[in-house]
């Protein structure tokens, strides 16, 4: 049995697997990541095994959005099911299952290992969807953002696939001072009544996803643009902009009425802005210049 | 009339949103923005309220004439049946 403490966004995941995380696939996503929090905001126990044959499914389904996987409801306990359309004798294979507490802090995988193809759910969606929920005890939120410390100065940009948020860290890259933290997911909570962006594992086209955390001074809805223009956006029109670039619990109500109260709070804290620009180096000084 | 099931009425920073919860999400995905006469209408029509007493809850909130708070329900109903978020 292999030990392993996770610290992303400073929870603390403490994974007992049969496999290890080479195995698993996942070593190198989460290498920069291994380690425990000084002072943890929430620690979760979670266990992959490979006995999947022996889980019983409740037939209580309580969501199907129509992709790869499916939500069953077992008392208080969630049941996600995974199906990759792997056919044996007729029949689609069950890959994957997840199951967790209300509070998702006691997680369990049950995956069919099968060497040397063997790609874990483990490695992506997994401890993705669990930092995505888990952060939500902690008062925060996963953005679909990519972020940078400017000299301190934590900057989130916010954006559907597409809008520029690779593009922005790549202008970035060569300024003084400046440390590249995710290019796709952003964790954010606030601490002590200041709000905080956290690098997590999973990163976009260019591949960046540093185990960094930095104060928020300001947070960007990206669009691309003809011209570069940037103007303040009061939080009570922001927050309909922001929803749906926010990785959100959309089945359970209760997680929902969390997730917003995190939203709520996180968007009367920072301040919040609509950037539209070209893919340039300007965007530099219009961004510094608000922050 | 009754509101569908799988959606939820939240202000967040001062704004009324409804949001669709469980499997609601995957044929209605995105959001509704109400004012504050349609979040208390929205409020009210959870509770059962019926038409009359859609009207005489607006006239108690706000200083407008009956005819124009018949006008505004009656629009509100037709958006709520538009947007399909009303069952009859």
């Amino acid at each position: 049995m292999y030990t392993t403490q996770i610290n992303i966004a400073n929870i603390l995941i403490e994974l007992k697997s049969s496999r290890s995380l080479a195995e698993l696939e996942t070593e190198d996503r989460l290498i920069s990541f291994l380690g425990s929090p000084k002072r943890p905001s929430y620690q979760v126990f979670f266990d992959w095994s490979e006995n999947i044959d022996d889980q019983k499914i409740s037939d209580n389904l309580l969501f199907d959005p129509g992709k790869t996987w499916k939500l069953f409801q077992d008392g208080s306990n969630s049941c996600f099911v995974f199906q990759r359309g792997i056919v044996d004798n007729n029949k689609v294979q069950v890959d994957s299952i997840i199951k967790t507490n209300s509070f998702w802090n006691q997680i369990s995988i049950f995956e069919r290992f099968s060497s040397p193809m063997f790609y874990s759910i483990f490695n992506t969606f997994a401890t993705n969807f669990l930092i995505e929920q888990s952060i939500l005890f902690t008062g925060g939120v996963v953005f679909h953002a990519s972020s940078l410390d400017d000299n301190g100065k934590g900057i989130v940009f916010v954006g559907h696939s597409g809008a520029g948020k690779s593009t922005q860290l790549q202008i970035w890259d060569t300024e003084s001072g400046t440390i590249l933290i995710n290019d796709d997911r952003t964790a954010v909570r606030i601490e002590g009544g200041k709000p905080i962006c956290y690098g997590t594992p999973w990163s976009g086209s260019i591949n960046v996803s540093r185990n960094h955390s930095a104060p928020i001074k300001a947070l960007f809805l990206l669009e691309q643009a003809s011209e570069n223009s940037i103007y303040p956006v009061p939080p009570s029109s922001a927050i309909e902009l922001l929803i749906p670039r926010t990785y959100l619990p959309y089945w359970d109500k209760s997680l929902m009425n969390l997730a917003m109260e995190n939203l709520s709070r996180i968007i009367l804290k920072v301040p919040i802005f609509i950037l539209r620009c070209r893919p340039e180096d300007a965007v530099i000084q219009l961004v510094r210049s608000v922050i | 009339m009754k509101i569908k099931d799988g959606f939820m009425l939240r202000e967040i920073a001062g704004t009324c949103l409804v949001v669709p919860i469980g499997q609601r999400v995957v044929d209605f995905n995105g959001l509704i923005t109400l004012s504050e006469s349609g979040s208390l209408l929205w409020k009210k029509i959870e509770a059962g309220a019926t038409v009359e007493e859609l009207v005489h809850s607006i006239l108690a909130e706000y200083e407008i004439d009956e005819p124009t708070a018949e006008k505004d329900v009656e629009e509100f109903i037709n958006y709520l049946i538009d947007q399909k978020l009303l069952e009859k």
